[in-house]
């Protein structure tokens, strides 16, 4: 514990003390410009990328995940400690179970596992009709399917009209259309809300 | 109660020859049947021939029904009602998340309704064939001897029953509804000084701040925590040369994207590299 | 075309965990959320009925399966390419929303790219994103 917040605070104090950007100058050393070597070659349009993998957990051990794509093969994806892990909010690995469906994006090794910079778990990204706003949840029907859109206090938020994102659901408009950015509750039919687009 | 059987004719009636008018008069036939059960059966270049003759025979029946009610005409309903039950069965099985098509452009799930207001239907053409004369003669046509009153209280009522058994028709009187109720009891109104996580990020994505430096952020956040009137967000960062990193940004809780404060540690040799920039604004 | 800007969302596609609209490989019948695609609203006549986006104001030029788009987030200035591989969005039901970075700004929902294509270029948890849609890089 100490050492966590012996850490926070140096990283605050840097954070605080960092630099503000607000002018078209060079970042010296870290410019774009700086980049020295071959450029990594693009993924073609409609070719698999291979930094990218996708699947529902198999195993956990340690820092390795196993997950089972969709096309039936499996991924090695190894973490560490500077792999972001998102599962309704940004969380540890500990957080994620077998069974959880997962997209990761990092770099191939040569021995076809993925060093995965970014993990999302059972993330969902959905255009629903809105049927009903009850007191903890939202009822979407989402190509003919009902999910049920749990809203989490203090998590889940709404942006209307591309402003600010806000807490306050109530303005989700009941008989409309949003956008839907959430956590799936595996082998159900329900979601945790993250974050709700909604045109009012 | 043969002001009951003498009511239903017009109920059906008004029914039949609604459906028949939006099949017939409505247009794009083609989007109209896209993506509903009959599509699945009948395939694209079929199915909107046939919901258009469809449509022609519900306003035949709807004007036998005005003009000649009777047990022939109630018969006739029953046998088109039992037709949607049928359909509605076909389409339960094998396209469940197709649309009815039924009664509007709108396309909505099937649920138990549909089959409920199918049966609302085959009830009333029965309740009509019972009343009917014998021989199928019009000895209780709604015109004869009426009881006008208790008549349109039928009508009216069985009407409301088919909407509210109609998903199509929600938008008429049950999203207002739950509208009104959410205006009301405002649920979901949220804490109002909590600024969400998504806020912060949100300010950092849209700022200039971002645009100089995302070329060098490697993941989503890793983790974040306040001070100080600040929302820490720490991100997995790569520098340029592939050395790696940790990127921190101070986003402030009021959304002032100009004052967003970047710092980058590099992992290579621990040191913390700031640079001051000049700020014109 | 000249390039168009509107907003980016992304979708699953494929056989695919969890509520995926587009299981079965989309309207193209090669859709996967580990390919590099996207959906087009005007990919055939039959979609455009489904997406309208005339009822937005929007003209989209009709492209076929297969056929590619170079997407720049306007945030960023990441671009990726990727090819069309089913149909969507539905623009008509989200006439005018906009979307803005500065004062680069999307407006209407005029693509949805797979996850691996979204992520590219963005995070997943962005849900929307201002673009620049291209037919050259």
């Amino acid at each position: 514990m100490t050492t966590q917040v012996d850490r926070r605070r140096f990283l605050t104090s840097a954070a605080l003390g960092g630099a503000t950007i607000v002018g078209a100058t060079a970042l010296g050393s870290l410019a774009p410009e700086a980049a020295f070597g071959a450029v990594a070659p693009g993924v073609g349009p409609g070719d698999i990328d291979p930094q990218f993998a996708e699947g529902r957990v198999t195993s956990i051990s340690g820092s390795l995940i196993v997950a089972a794509g969709s096309d039936g093969t499996l991924s090695a994806i190894q973490t560490t400690t500077g792999t972001s892990v998102w599962k309704l909010t940004p969380t540890s690995l500990s957080a994620i179970r077998p069974g959880d469906g997962l997209y990761a994006r990092g770099v191939r090794m040569p021995d076809g596992s993925l060093a995965a910079d970014a993990l999302w778990v059972n993330i969902v990204s959905l255009d629903a009709h809105v049927a009903n706003l009850a007191s903890d949840h939202l009822d979407l029907d989402h190509h003919s399917s009902k999910i049920k859109a749990h809203v989490i206090s203090g998590v889940s938020a709404a942006v209307y009209n591309g402003t600010p994102p806000v807490t306050d659901l109530s303005h989700v408009p009941v008989g409309g259309h949003v956008h839907v950015v959430g956590a799936w509750r595996p082998d159900t039919s329900e979601i945790d809300i993250s974050t709700v687009y909604a045109k009012v | 109660m043969t002001w009951l059987a003498q009511a239903q004719p017009l109920f059906l009636a008004g029914v039949f020859g609604w459906s028949g008018v939006l099949k017939t008069l409505a247009g794009d036939l083609g989007g109209r049947v896209a993506g509903t059960a009959l599509h699945r059966l009948l395939g694209g270049v079929v199915a909107p021939a046939a919901y258009f003759l469809l449509g022609v025979a519900e306003i035949a029946l709807a004007v036998s029904l005005l003009v000649d009610p009777g047990r022939a005409t109630a018969f006739a309903a029953a046998v088109m009602s039992g037709g949607f039950i049928v359909y509605l069965g076909y389409a339960a099985i094998a396209v469940p998340r197709a649309a009815c098509g039924c009664l509007s452009k709108r396309k909505v799930r099937q649920t138990w309704r549909g089959f409920a207001r199918a049966g609302l239907l085959m009830a009333s053409a029965v309740v009509a064939g019972a009343g009917g004369g014998a021989g199928g003669g019009t000895s209780s046509a709604w015109w004869d001897r009426p009881s006008w009153g208790a008549m349109a209280l039928v009508v009216v009522a069985e009407a409301a029953l088919f909407i509210a058994l109609s998903a199509e028709l929600d938008h008429l009187w049950l999203y207002p509804l739950r509208r009104l109720r959410v205006r009301v009891r405002r649920p979901l109104a949220g804490v109002s000084d909590v600024v969400p996580l998504q806020a912060s990020v949100s300010v950092l994505l849209r700022s200039y701040a971002w645009r100089r430096t995302s070329h060098l952020v490697a993941s989503d956040v890793l983790e974040h925590w306040d001070a100080d009137g600040h929302r820490i967000l720490v991100y997995n960062a790569r520098r340029p040369d592939g050395g790696r990193g940790t990127a921190l940004f101070a986003v402030p809780l009021d959304g002032d994207a100009a004052a967003i404060r970047f710092t980058f540690i590099d992992h290579t040799d621990e040191t913390s590299e700031q640079e001051a920039l000049a700020a014109p604004r | 075309m000249t390039a168009v800007y509107g907003e980016a969302s992304w979708f699953c596609c494929g056989a695919a965990w969890g509520p995926c609209g587009s299981a079965g490989g989309g309207a193209c019948g090669t859709c996967a959320s580990s390919k590099h695609q996207h959906a087009w609203p005007t990919v055939s006549s039959a979609c455009t009925g489904i997406t309208d986006p005339a009822a937005c104001g929007v003209s989209l030029t009709a492209r076929g399966c297969g056929f590619v788009h170079y997407v720049t987030n306007l945030c960023n200035s990441k671009e990726v390419s990727c090819s069309i591989a089913d149909c969507g969005p539905n623009v008509h039901l989200f006439c005018g929303e906009k979307t803005c970075c500065g004062t680069s700004c999307g407006t209407n929902r005029l693509i949805d790219l797979t996850a691996s294509a979204f992520s590219a270029v963005a995070s997943l948890s962005s849900g929307l994103i201002p673009v620049k849609i291209d037919v050259v890089a």
